[in-house]
């Protein structure tokens, strides 16, 4: 059984990479995939990590909404989004989030790995997204 | 073989029935089906859904198609994410009401879209395949332009009171409780890793544009035709507002329910780990924690049933029955 799902969760990074293929029968299979994951707060949870695993913060986090729409206090799900959070550089965001949590509820080492991520500096803003911003947009 | 088989009164009954379908199918391909722009990817309580022009709403199900022009509404206590082709999310609290009006996607290019928010709390989140700065969205007071983008908005009265409190506002301007839009930039801010398009947000309003460009930023229009506000600070206090608008409380019960399902133990904390990194722990912990969600999951999709609302939609999947 465990190794089933394992291998599961092995397959979830193959199974969106054929999104392409789904999409040519229905467009919207794919993103039946990812709701039908995120139906339960562990096979969310594990959905999002492995989108963060490669690198789609967003899509984790969007997942994340999922998750704690059914189950509003999953604190594993809370901490992981106080996580992504700070990666994509909202530090107020997961600051914020992160208040919220208690550390007694959580492993040291996963407790002390998020807070050392939202704990890093930001850089001074930048005006790199002027360029595309124009009047009238 | 024999003629009048081939013509007896039951066949030809079949051949005419076969007949007259052709213009009905002929003229259903014509039409056109709705151009579908995603599903409801999750729902909770009472979520329902007008197809195109129709007056009527009917209760959304569970990865049901939405399609072009659809109105989407919640009510209270009420959830709802809609998920675009192009993943992008639409995630809204109680009493909102959402349309995509335009949305163009192409799986090799991406998807732009422009969307209308005419009432409630909404959180957008930039899909992977998102066209960078080709979609807006409209409330009836500003268009906001997005890129690559992580936002949140309020648009009504719940507005005026978080802006009210802001000290980037004050509760000098003049604002209209049914329209007034609040817009907070999220991310991604310069600093993101994993190489995002760094977000950004231009909010459109009374012939004048405020730019968004770091998290947290905000804007605020108090009313028809005024100028947007900002761009300010959000405080925490007014992030928290906005979390718990997007995210509303959950009835009592639901609330009991949570208690007894443990779910904040260290030991899920194991599953953290993928996120962070450490692909093969999910395995240890599994079996356990999907029986704690399961199990709280049809205790909270029950018991947040309230009399005279939908049933709840969300369903535990094939691949998450508890064994």
């Amino acid at each position: 059984m465990i190794r089933a799902r394992a291998l599961h969760w092995l397959m979830l990074p193959l199974a969106l990479a054929s999104a392409p293929a789904l999409a040519q029968d229905d467009p919207a299979a794919e993103l039946d995939f990812l709701s039908r994951e995120t139906t339960t707060s562990a096979g969310g949870l594990a959905l999002a990590s492995n989108l963060s695993v490669s690198g789609d913060l967003l899509g984790a986090l969007a997942a994340l909404d999922r998750v704690l729409m059914i189950e509003p206090a999953a604190k594993p799900a809370l901490l992981l989004r106080a996580s992504l959070l700070c990666r994509i550089d909202d530090k107020g965001g997961g600051a914020a989030q992160l208040a919220r949590l208690s550390k007694r509820d959580f492993a040291k080492g996963d407790w002390n790995q998020v807070t050392s991520q939202c704990a890093k500096a930001a850089p001074p803003p930048t005006k790199r997204s002027e360029r595309w911003m124009r009047p009238g947009f | 073989m024999d003629a009048t088989r081939i013509l007896s009164p039951a066949n030809c009954l079949r051949l005419l029935a076969a007949l007259s379908a052709l213009p009905l199918a002929g003229g259903a391909l014509a039409a056109g089906s709705p151009q579908v722009v995603g599903i409801a990817a999750a729902v909770l309580n009472e979520v329902s859904i007008a197809s195109g022009g129709a007056a009527q709403m009917r209760p959304a199900v569970l990865r049901e198609r939405v399609a072009l022009a659809d109105r989407v509404q919640t009510g209270q206590r009420s959830q709802l994410q809609l998920m675009l082709l192009d993943r992008s999310t639409f995630t809204v609290g109680a009493n909102a009401r959402l349309t995509i009006d335009r949305y163009v996607y192409d799986p090799a290019r991406g998807g732009a879209f422009d969307a209308s928010v005419a009432k409630g709390a909404f959180r957008f989140l930039s899909g992977r395949r998102a066209v960078p700065g080709a979609s807006t969205i409209r409330t009836p007071v500003a268009t906001i332009g997005i890129r690559g983008t992580v936002i949140d908005g309020v648009v009504g009265a719940d507005a005026v009171a978080i802006a009210q409190a802001e000290s980037g506002v004050g509760r000098g301007a003049s604002s209209d409780p049914e329209t007034a839009s609040l817009i907070v930039l999220r991310g991604p801010g310069a600093a993101t890793e994993a190489g995002l398009t760094v977000g950004a947000v231009s909010v459109e309003a009374g012939g004048a544009t405020v730019l968004l460009q770091s998290p947290m930023q905000a804007a605020y229009v108090p009313r028809p035709g005024a100028q947007p506000i900002g761009p300010f600070m959000l405080s925490p206090a007014g992030l928290e507002r906005i979390e718990r608008l997007i995210r509303p409380p959950l009835a009592p019960a639901t609330r009991t329910a949570e208690r007894k399902s443990g779910s904040g133990s260290k030991a899920a904390g194991i599953l953290l780990n993928v996120g962070l990194g450490i692909l093969g722990a999910v395995k240890s912990n599994d079996r356990q924690s999907d029986r704690q969600s399961g199990t709280m999951q049809t205790e909270t999709m029950g018991t947040q049933s309230m009399p005279g609302n939908p049933a709840p939609q969300a369903t535990v999947p094939d691949s998450y029955q508890v064994k």
